[in-house]
């Protein structure tokens, strides 16, 4: 019989009864066949392997991460409380040891969603990974960790929440903003002042293929990874870099996914993106299974496939290594950069607009960073939507300084009802998070 | 039991023997260490039960509704049969601290049980309407189906087979209480365009006795 040589957790909880819509991506069946795969495949009967139900999030779990407008019981479903649920269940199994990794095949996904949250887009409400994290952060104490986002798409919410946030690494890498959605993720997004240099993306051309993916983990990820130390090493687990994806255009492999898996071995990993449901998503999820758990996935291979759907131009080898480079020179030199960038400022501004995709809803924010050197800062975000809001939301972060707190709890104090639909407070040191 | 005098079968002065050395050991009487083996036995059976339990109720589950209204096993009272069981019952009603029934006959009980027990049977129906087929693994059955098939034309089919498969395995027609205990649909996609449904089905005959006995209650 099989024995993991890694025990492994696994969370798998497809939601059969809730979809978005019939015919969307993001729909009751995804993750039916992958069921039916690791039924097949005996994968429930691997010595080592366990499964776990997941539990059920509260909404104190949610306002740790979210500013969700106006309340959180009005913008989560039943169904997202549940998915957040199951990767939490999947990092406490680690943490409390009943297993050495932990894979929460959970859906809906996550990594799109910002602090603020008035609505659905990219199909995430919710940012999972992040309030896993957080609640973990809570009864664990505060952690070092590493979020390596392997998704096709750029994990603009997980970079979002975790801009100002030095004991959070973030690294995503993804199919180039220009020509995929949310259209962000470049190298110049480097975080906010206290962790500035600590969120990393690498936007991969279109059609890189197993070799690009490999040279980026070699030469990008795992030095910088040695280098940062992380208590936790977490994988957002999209899968939509398949070559079957249809929603994306990359040329990324089950095998090559699993052999990700094996080198960056990550402590927990979440399912995000991947609509390939039937070409992809059985195949990469056996094969990240098998991989955590330390086993054989050689025998990982999709039906259809053949060699050229996984190989990538001299031309996008040539652009990965030149990217590679150019990552891996701002990584080192990042507290220069920062310097440089923030020298002699109090404060930092940021503008931008966010564009909700699948709730249709245009978002204009101004997040505003103390720069602070007790801690990480106390800030703010300014945010209105076209659909007649105009919120303030002030965090405290988790390391906050004497002065930062006051700072924040007066903000909320004194700030006038009038001028905002909501004001909010993020009380991170006392785990409070009051609304007005 | 023996020594304790509790069940009067076997060699009382083997038992003896075999207690009189742990006792030795134990620094006990024999009557003590007896009393203390059953005890012990009990709390190995709730011990076992409970993981039991626990292992039924966190089942995995792969819907919203069952997770928040699934169905969670918390026993009321406790049913024994077997040897023991007159012995044990009052035991095991304070280890678990819910009422312990035996019938008349326990020590048969379990015999009789399975001389009536009904023939029961379980099938697994799969209808992919794009393909255009059915099947039935446990019963090799392959079947056409058209486009239109649906979900209740799925659930006939399968309760048909299934009471085909029971009368073949010596059930009796009027005996037999089928029913489905799963049913899933879901559609079938591909690419952007629905392509046709996949409906699943688990069928059983609903376990039960041949004839309805109705058990004493001697607790």
């Amino acid at each position: 019989m099989l024995k993991a040589k890694n025990k492994l957790g696994i969370v798998f909880f497809p939601a059969f009864d809730w979809a978005i819509s019939p015919t969307h991506p993001e729909r009751q069946e995804r993750l039916l066949y992958t069921q039916d795969q690791i039924f097949e495949e005996g994968i429930e009967d691997i010595e080592g392997i366990k499964f776990f139900n997941p539990i059920v999030a509260v909404p104190k779990d949610i306002k740790r991460v979210h500013f969700a407008v106006p309340t959180v019981e009005k913008r989560l479903t039943e169904s997202h409380f549940i998915s957040v649920g199951g990767a939490i269940k999947a990092m406490q199994s680690v943490m409390n040891k009943r297993v050495d990794k932990a894979f929460a095949l959970i859906r809906p996904p996550g990594h799109h969603a910002h602090r603020v949250v008035y609505g659905d887009r990219g199909f995430c409400v919710v940012n999972v990974e992040a309030v896993m994290l957080e609640r973990i952060r809570q009864e664990y104490g505060d952690l070092k960790v590493a979020i390596i986002d392997t998704d096709c798409h750029h994990g603009d919410g997980t970079q979002d929440i975790y801009w100002n946030d030095k004991n959070t690494l973030f690294i995503s890498f993804h199919q180039d903003g220009r020509t995929l959605y949310p259209g962000t993720g470049f190298i110049d997004e480097l975080g906010g002042p206290s962790a500035y240099g600590y969120n990393i993306n690498i936007p991969l051309p279109p059609q890189t293929g197993d070799e690009g993916f490999e040279y980026v983990l070699d030469n990008v990820v795992m030095p910088i990874l040695d280098e940062y130390k992380p208590d936790i090493i977490f994988n957002s687990a999209g899968q939509d870099n398949h070559y079957s994806d249809p929603l994306a255009n990359m040329n990324f492999s089950a095998k090559g996914y699993a052999k990700l898996n094996e080198k960056l071995s990550p402590d927990v990993a979440v399912l995000q993106g991947g609509y390939s449901i039937e070409g992809a998503l059985p195949y990469i999820n056996v094969g990240i299974i098998l991989a955590m758990a330390g086993l054989d996935y050689s025998h990982v291979i999709e039906p259809d496939f053949s060699p050229d759907k996984v190989s990538q131009t001299r031309q996008v080898t040539r652009e990965v290594e030149r990217l590679s480079d150019e990552i891996i020179t701002l990584w080192k030199h990042r507290a220069q950069l920062a310097e440089q960038k923030f020298k002699g400022k109090k404060y930092v501004e940021n503008h931008r607009q966010v564009y909700y995709d699948t709730d249709n809803i245009l978002e204009n924010q101004i997040q505003k960073f103390k720069v602070c050197n007790q801690c990480s800062g106390v800030n703010t975000i300014t945010s209105s939507s076209d659909k007649a809001a105009l919120i303030f939301g002030i965090t405290i972060p988790r390391d906050a300084c004497k002065e930062c707190q006051k700072e924040g709890r007066d903000l909320f104090e004194n700030t006038n009802k009038d001028k905002f639909t909501n004001i909010y407070l993020q009380d991170r040191v006392n785990d409070q998070y009051p609304s007005k | 039991m023996i020594v304790l005098g509790k069940l009067d079968i076997g060699d009382k002065t083997l038992a003896n023997e075999a207690l009189s050395q742990l006792a030795k050991d134990l620094e006990l009487s024999i009557d003590e260490v007896a009393d203390e083996v059953l005890d012990t036995m009990a709390s190995m059976i709730k011990e076992k039960v409970d993981e039991l339990l626990t292992e039924i109720n966190s089942k995995p589950v792969y819907t919203v509704e069952e997770l928040l209204h699934g169905k969670k096993l918390v026993p009321q009272s406790i049913n024994m049969i077997g040897g023991p069981a007159k012995v044990l019952a009052p035991r095991l009603e304070k280890e678990f601290n819910i009422t312990c029934n035996y019938p008349q006959y326990y020590k048969v009980a379990n015999a009789i049980g399975a001389a009536l027990a009904k023939i029961t049977t379980e099938i697994n129906l799969i209808a992919d309407t794009s393909r255009g087929t059915l099947s039935v693994p446990e019963l090799g059955v392959y079947e056409r189906i058209n486009r239109n098939y649906n979900v209740s034309s799925a659930r006939e089919r399968a309760l048909e087979l299934l009471t085909e498969r029971a009368i073949s395995k010596g059930a009796e027609q009027a005996d037999l209480v089928t029913e489905i205990i799963e049913e899933s649909v879901f559609n079938m996609v591909d690419g952007f365009m629905t392509k046709g449904q996949n409906i699943r089905i688990k069928a059983q005959v609903k376990p039960g006795l041949i004839h309805k006995l109705k058990g004493d209650n001697n607790a």
